[in-house]
């Protein structure tokens, strides 16, 4: 159970509208009167959420304004006083680890609103620039400690506060976003929206003028230390410009020279004098009354470098995504994916970016992508995507028999607009972090199931006008991406360590059933389009031909891809099946639980939906134990009706189980066959053009831990054939955790030998 | 072998008992110190009362001879939103000293047995996906790991959702009307 909520909870049942008082002081006591100590008096809607939400007073762990004996409630710092260079530095790369830290996830309470200098200038609610000041007296003195601070230390404050402002838009104005990954809350602070950025740069830029002439010159001694600073107020500049609103064409470029800037702080971070009285825990008192006093985060100063430029150059590669509008929607989700799937993940500013970009294309640049889709699938060069069919007048007699081709491309608007919500999540869900693209994979599946009856019916129709087009087009499209999901979904388990170590043999075998089926349609799909290339040679049609050709040479691609998909799961299938047998994989004893429910908990995600239908518990178990079951943990629970493995004797039963070796090394030779052929045809054809380099590094992945599942099975296999019984004296199998395979999604057992 | 059966070696003296309201003053104060140790956040007195005056018989201690507090489990059963009978396991400890000896195993099956006799159709917890103990704990039960909730707590720690069907048809029931209780303190997910 986790510990209290971040945000304090806004009363839910605001009675406002009659605002009639009377004194409840003595009926309030008269009941009270009647119940014992302890008692809880709740009503039915006080909730578990709320009960965490609340607070004891006077406990100090959650009384943010309990007082220790002598203690001040607050902490006093003038931020006026004059500080050093080297102080200056200090406080501006402890500023830099707090907004880093709150870029990853951590609130501004425990972060940057730690810091005297953001309450002062934030505390008077400025709304232009000349406000955003340490104090209200204008700073006249011309010394090095006043300017350092009144004009370099705020220019760099106002700056960050701005940058927080731009980051909080970007992110919070995405379709789907969560506080689990982004803490978009203020605390009623207005983060200087009505500033305008260009005022910032001009700030900056004084603060950069000064550092670098003469008075700079000479009020700091160390010439590194001044260029230190230098470097650090053209950083926040640089920073500032790339995260602006409306992302510009240059924001890929501006991201881009991020990570060099950052050496420059690196190098003169020694020079930094931590002025710790410069932030304060206890300034969360008046910022926020009604939660617990939090601690405050902590990031070291080089993984906060780190980090910026880590989402500097994921920022930058997001950007990529406008060069690919236009493209197919495959590389869009390709890329899509690809950005997603980066190490370590993007943060959620990076990742708001291309749904930024992707969700301000007008409605109509969805539907055409949304047809090229169709097109690229089911409908290769079809009449019922012919544009014509969108200009045909309605008839002006009323009655008369409506045109096959309006009324065709009334059917696929209708099929647009009923599924165009599922259409946009396609593109959404990469854009989540990873183990929320699991979970939010789920819905998404549901909603495509739920569309099957719709798209029947209006195939139906279709295939009333057309008929020369692929069986049940348009149920077709959805089932396709409805088994891709789900693909994915058991691919994320793999990657998240969801699936326990004897979990792995039928999940893999639940994997290798479900890629069996993609292939299957695109089969179908590609034989289709070679169909109809064929025709349309015939007729002479050369240019549609060389089209449908296209659309035929990509669908073998992705067939191919997904049947080494599906050829490598039955081997590791196979492979898991085998050390099961061997005992190098025990069946926990789980007394709580059986098989077959845990079958039923494992996949419910799966149990309705169709395609690509969910085999029978039964069905799966015999699958996955063809000569009884693996240990004296693991027994069938219904019945035990004779098997064929029961009337061969046990040496031949052990003989059998050996053999599994074999079938699995032989499953892994075929499944590198398709993937080399996968990787000869190069990443353009499936649309992974965009992101090539990825590409070649995850098929380079999968063939690694081919090979590396090979190694594993021979060093088994021959222990076992020369020790027999006793080979788990000799070795034993460990499941790396996920971030130390060969593939998140290959998981290949290391096998220790012992001694 | 029942819960009740379940043996436990090298604990001579140790007693299971159920949480009684009318001993709030006894066993309350004893059972938050056990459980706050292992929090970096505190829970109010009111989390505590939420479960254990609406739930004092999901929850079970473990008292030595000198009847001091060794182990506390704490949950609570209703009907999920989700259309399951839910049980949800929201706290456990054992003190440090006692700890490896199957006690906590005891206590989670005590009051897994009560919410089965109670007609649970699952039983639900979140843990730290570092917190070996309590993983290897649950999944030696018979739970699987269905969710990972990334920075699930507010220290910024990851969980994995664990769950435990008792019935079979419980992955087919479906959401009934959406005021059913939630349950966990963040947003479902
Ligand atoms: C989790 C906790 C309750 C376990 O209590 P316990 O009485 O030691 O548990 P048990 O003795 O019943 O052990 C259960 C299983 O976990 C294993 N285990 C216990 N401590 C372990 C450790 N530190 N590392 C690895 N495994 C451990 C035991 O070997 C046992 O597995 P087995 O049956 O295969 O032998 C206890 O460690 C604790 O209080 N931790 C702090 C609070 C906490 O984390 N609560 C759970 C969060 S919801």
């Amino acid at each position: 159970m986790p510990t209290s909520p971040s945000a304090p909870i806004a009363s839910r049942r605001a009675n406002a509208s009659q605002p009639s008082c009377w004194d409840v002081t003595a009926p309030f006591f008269e009941a009270a009167k009647t119940l014992g100590t302890g008692t809880l008096v709740k009503d039915e809607f006080f909730t578990l959420f709320e009960a965490v939400g609340a607070l004891e007073i006077m406990d100090p762990k959650m009384d943010s304004g309990f007082l220790a004996p002598g203690e001040d409630l607050e902490d006093y710092y003038d931020v006026t006083q004059p500080l050093s260079a080297q102080q200056v530095i200090g406080v501006v790369d402890q500023l830099l680890c707090y907004e880093m830290a709150w870029h990853q996830g951590y609130p501004l309470l425990q972060t940057l609103f730690t810091s005297h200098y953001i309450d002062v200038l934030l505390g008077s609610e400025p709304s232009d620039i000349n406000q955003a000041v340490f104090s209200s007296q204008p700073d006249t003195s011309n010394d090095a400690g006043g300017r350092l601070v009144h004009l370099v230390l705020r220019a760099y404050c106002v700056a960050t506060i701005k940058a927080c402002d731009f980051v909080t838009q970007t992110v919070t104005s995405q379709n789907f976003f969560e506080e689990e990954d982004f803490s978009s809350h203020t605390y009623n602070r207005n983060l200087l929206v009505q500033v305008s950025e260009d005022h910032v740069v001009a700030l900056l830029e004084e603060a950069e003028g000064w550092l670098e002439g003469e008075g700079g010159v000479s009020a700091i001694e160390l010439r590194d230390v001044r260029l230190g600073l230098l470097s650090r107020i053209r950083l926040r500049k640089q920073f500032l410009i790339a995260l602006c609103p409306g992302l510009s064409s240059e924001a890929q470029v501006n991201f881009n020279v991020i990570p060099e800037m950052l050496v420059g702080l690196e190098e003169t971070h020694r020079f930094a004098e931590p002025v710790p009285t410069s932030f304060s825990q206890k300034i969360q008192r008046h910022l926020a009354s009604t939660v617990p006093p939090r601690p405050i985060i902590n990031l070291p100063f080089a993984e906060a470098v780190k980090k910026l430029s880590l989402l500097s150059k994921d920022a930058a590669e997001a950007c990529r995504i406008q060069q690919y509008l236009k493209e197919s929607p495959q590389e869009l989700r390709n890329f899509l994916w690809a950005f997603n799937g980066r190490k370590p993940t993007p943060l959620a500013f990076p990742r708001a970016i291309p749904q930024t970009i992707l969700f301000s294309m007008p409605r109509e640049d969805w539907q055409l992508l949304y047809l090229k889709d169709l097109a690229g699938l089911v409908f290769p060069e079809d009449p019922v995507l012919d544009p014509v069919n969108w200009t045909i007048e309605a008839s002006p007699r009323p009655g008369a028999p409506k045109h096959p081709g309006a009324v065709t491309a009334e059917i696929i608007d209708t099929f647009i607009s009923q599924t165009m919500e599922g259409y946009y999540d396609l593109y959404t869900l990469p854009c989540q972090n990873r183990c929320r693209v699991r979970r939010m994979l789920r819905h998404v599946i549901l909603f495509f199931d739920s569309l099957y009856n719709p798209c029947e019916n209006l195939d139906t129709e279709l295939q009333e006008l057309h008929k020369d087009v692929v069986e049940f087009p348009l149920l077709t499209w959805i089932n396709y991406q409805k088994l891709c999901l789900v693909e994915a979904m058991v691919q994320l388990g793999f990657e998240l360590d969801i699936y326990l170590s004897d979990e792995l043999a039928e999940m893999y075998w639940w994997l290798s059933r479900i890629s069996a089926h993609r292939c299957g349609f695109l089969e179908n799909l590609s034989a289709f389009a070679r169909e109809r290339q064929t025709r349309f040679l015939r007729e002479k049609s050369i240019q549609k031909a060389s089209s449908v050709e296209q659309t035929f040479l990509r669908l073998r691609e992705m067939a191919c891809e997904a049947r080494s998909t599906e050829l490598l799961a039955e081997a590791f299938s196979i492979m898991y099946m085998y050390l099961q047998y061997q005992h190098f994989i025990p069946t926990p004893r789980r007394p709580l639980s059986t098989a077959a429910l845990r079958y039923e908990l494992r996949m419910k995600p799966f149990l309705t939906v169709f395609p690509p239908g969910l085999p029978h518990f039964d069905q799966c178990y015999a699958e996955l134990h063809p000569y009884g079951p693996y240990d004296e943990n693991d027994f069938y629970p219904g019945g035990s009706d004779e098997e064929d493995h029961d009337k061969l004797p046990p040496e031949a039963l052990r003989a059998e189980k050996n053999k599994l070796a074999q079938e699995a090394q032989r499953t892994i030779k075929e499944a590198k066959e398709q993937l080399s052929a996968v990787r000869k045809m190069g990443p353009g054809l499936g649309g992974a053009g965009c992101v090539a380099e990825q590409w070649e590094k995850n098929i380079a992945d999968v063939l690694r831990a081919c090979v590396g599942a090979g190694v594993a099975l021979a060093t088994v296999d021959k222990v076992v054939m020369t020790k027999g019984e006793r080979v788990g004296k000799e070795l034993s199998i460990e499941i790396p955790p996920s971030g130390e395979r060969y593939h998140d999604w290959w998981i290949v057992p290391k096998v220790v030998v012992k001694q | 072998m029942s819960a009740h059966e379940a043996s436990l070696t090298n604990v001579p003296e140790l007693h299971f008992v159920q949480y009684h309201i009318s001993k709030e003053e006894e066993y309350l104060p004893v059972i938050r110190q056990l459980i706050s140790k292992d929090l970096s956040e505190p829970y109010s007195i009111y989390v505590y009362r939420y479960f254990l005056l609406q739930w004092p018989d999901l929850c079970y201690m473990a008292q030595d001879a000198d009847q001091n507090l060794i182990g506390v489990v704490v949950s609570k059963l209703e009907h999920h939103r989700s259309g399951t009978h839910r049980g949800y396991i929201a706290m456990l400890a054992v003190e440090e000293a006692h700890r490896g000896k199957g006690i906590a195993t005891k206590l989670v099956r005590i009051a897994i047995d009560a919410m089965a006799q109670r007609n649970a159709d699952e039983i639900v917890l979140e843990t730290e996906i570092t917190n070996t103990a309590s993983l290897k704990l649950y999944e030696g039960l018979g739970f699987l790991r269905s969710k990972r909730l990334y920075r699930y707590y507010l220290n910024g720690n990851t969980a994995f959702r664990l769950v435990l069907y008792l019935k079979e048809g419980t992955g087919l029931k479906c959401p009934v009307h959406p005021s059913a209780a939630g349950g966990e303190m963040r947003s479902e997910y």
